[in-house]
């Protein structure tokens, strides 16, 4: 008896575990680690240290996928930066150095957990209508015009250690 | 008890004696290219060789969007952390300066030296310079905006950092808006560029223009051998071995080598010097100096620098 308890709370513990596992890869996945192919343009200059993208974001509910949508507008100015669509956006990403979003990993996954800071850098813009288009039975493909603060951004990461001040070392 | 004084003694030595590299100095100024196209020039006689060139302060006084452009950037530039030398400050400050130079007088009735070279080298003297061009298009009743921003670096002529690009065009928005807009656009892409030319500067050192020449009274020239360290060379090809032990890496270019010039280029200084101080031009040929000073040469030597980025060695006297 004692040795079917023992048993069964390994395999509890193990289906537990690989569950937590699922779940920050699903995480990374939305934070757009895994799979960085969404799409992003550029739509113009906004106020002072702002710029508007239209970015798409994949979910099984349009409500998802929008959400998502704002995680990868974030990403695309940190780590890939904009080079479509109209003029007024940065083309050159946040980070440059190679290998820096690996390198502080830990600092990137809280960043963009679920509720992450990152939404402080966000903001959906216009009247909050959204390009649906329904790519299969599961999933939802969402654009959304956003507003990045791409100034408190890099301040943020300035901050965090993650890219030099403008001049530091003078 | 007194080890950890003595450590903490030690600590704070250290971080006061590591000072900081020399800042260079920026400054948004308007390209020749507008200066010329919007008429403000001066005309300059040189030796009976008319020159045309740009004519800041006329353009500042009367160019509301110049004026505009500029103190945008700069603000942005600050507000990153990097504050700039304002083009119209700089140009009153020369002027001031020389008006007092010009009135100054001592108890005694002596007025303060200043060679031709000094009234010369009385000029702004930024490091680098932020290059702005713009150019307003109408396409029937839309305008937009062509905008360029290029960082030069003032010594090596090389553009270490650029943005530009053409705004989208608008019925109704005014040409300040539209600067303005450009400015946003494009400032931190610039800065991206500018931070790759600082990080390179912190990784293989300040990138200098090195020239050694010979007043023409001296006794030798660059050709003239002599024994040092074992071995019989020519004092160009001493002073060349001293580049190549006192660079990065021993990086540098002879561009140019005669009995009279020697012009090295792309030579890469430390920012620091052995001690920990920050490093100039100056302070980097220094050591030579002092070299040739000694035997088996025995040469006086003037330093002249051309700001943070150029130095001359001239050989034979001060």
């Amino acid at each position: 008896m004692a040795k079917k308890i023992t048993y069964l709370g390994t395999v509890l513990l193990l289906m537990f575990s690989l569950g937590i596992s699922a779940q920050s890869r699903k995480e990374k996945k939305m934070a757009g680690y895994l799979i960085g192919n969404y799409e992003v343009e550029c739509m113009g200059t906004g106020m002072d240290g702002t710029q508007l993208i239209k970015v798409w974001g994949y979910g099984k509910k349009p409500e998802d996928a929008a959400y998502q949508a704002k995680k990868n507008a974030v990403h695309a100015v940190i780590f890939k930066g904009i080079s479509g669509g109209q003029p007024g956006c940065m083309m050159r990403p946040l980070v440059t150095k190679p290998g820096a979003e690996v390198q502080h990993a830990d600092y990137f996954n809280t960043f963009f957990a679920n509720g992450g800071h990152y939404l402080s850098f966000v903001s959906q813009t216009g009247d909050g209508t959204m390009d649906r288009i329904k790519v299969d039975k599961k999933q939802y493909k969402v654009g959304v015009v956003v507003a990045v603060k791409h100034a408190e951004l890099r301040r943020e990461l300035e901050a965090a250690g993650i890219i030099p001040k403008l001049g530091q070392g003078f | 008890m007194r080890k950890l004084l003595l450590f903490f003694t030690v600590i704070l030595f250290s971080f006061s004696t590591f000072g900081q590299a020399k800042k260079p100095i920026i400054m948004v100024v308007p390209s020749d290219n507008w200066c010329i196209k919007n008429g403000y020039t001066q005309m300059y006689d040189e030796m009976g060789t008319l020159k045309t060139l740009p004519d800041y302060k006329m353009a500042l006084q009367n160019e509301t969007d110049l004026l505009m452009t500029i103190s945008k950037i700069n603000t942005m530039m600050a507000d990153r952390g990097f504050p700039l030398v304002n083009l119209e400050t700089a140009l009153k400050n020369i002027e001031q300066e020389g008006a007092e130079i010009a009135m100054l007088g001592s108890k005694s009735g002596g007025s303060v030296a200043e060679s031709p070279i000094d009234v010369l080298q009385r000029t702004a003297n930024a490091d680098i310079i932020m290059q702005l061009t713009y150019v307003v298009n109408q396409n029937g009743p839309q305008r937009s905006v062509t905008f360029m921003l290029q960082g030069l670096d003032a010594y090596t002529g090389k553009q270490i950092a650029g943005a530009q690009g053409t705004g989208t065009p608008s019925f109704a928005t005014e040409t300040p808006v539209l600067l303005e807009e450009a400015v946003l656009a494009h400032i931190d892409d610039f800065n991206s560029r500018l931070q790759d030319h600082f990080n390179d500067l912190f990784t293989n050192g300040r990138e200098i223009v090195f020239q050694t020449r010979i007043w023409d009274t001296s006794m030798i020239d660059f050709e003239e051998e002599f024994d040092y360290n074992g071995e019989t060379l020519e004092l160009g090809e001493i002073i060349e071995d001293w580049v190549f032990d006192n660079t990065v890496q021993g990086r540098y270019n002879t561009s140019n080598y005669t009995e009279n010039v020697i012009r090295f280029d792309q030579v890469r200084i430390p920012l620091y010097d052995e001690r920990g101080r920050a490093n100039d031009t100056r302070r980097w040929i220094r050591d030579l100096r002092t070299m040739l000073g000694k035997a088996p040469f025995n040469q006086e030597c003037k330093i002249y620098t051309r700001g943070l980025g150029e130095v001359w060695l001239i050989v034979g006297e001060k």
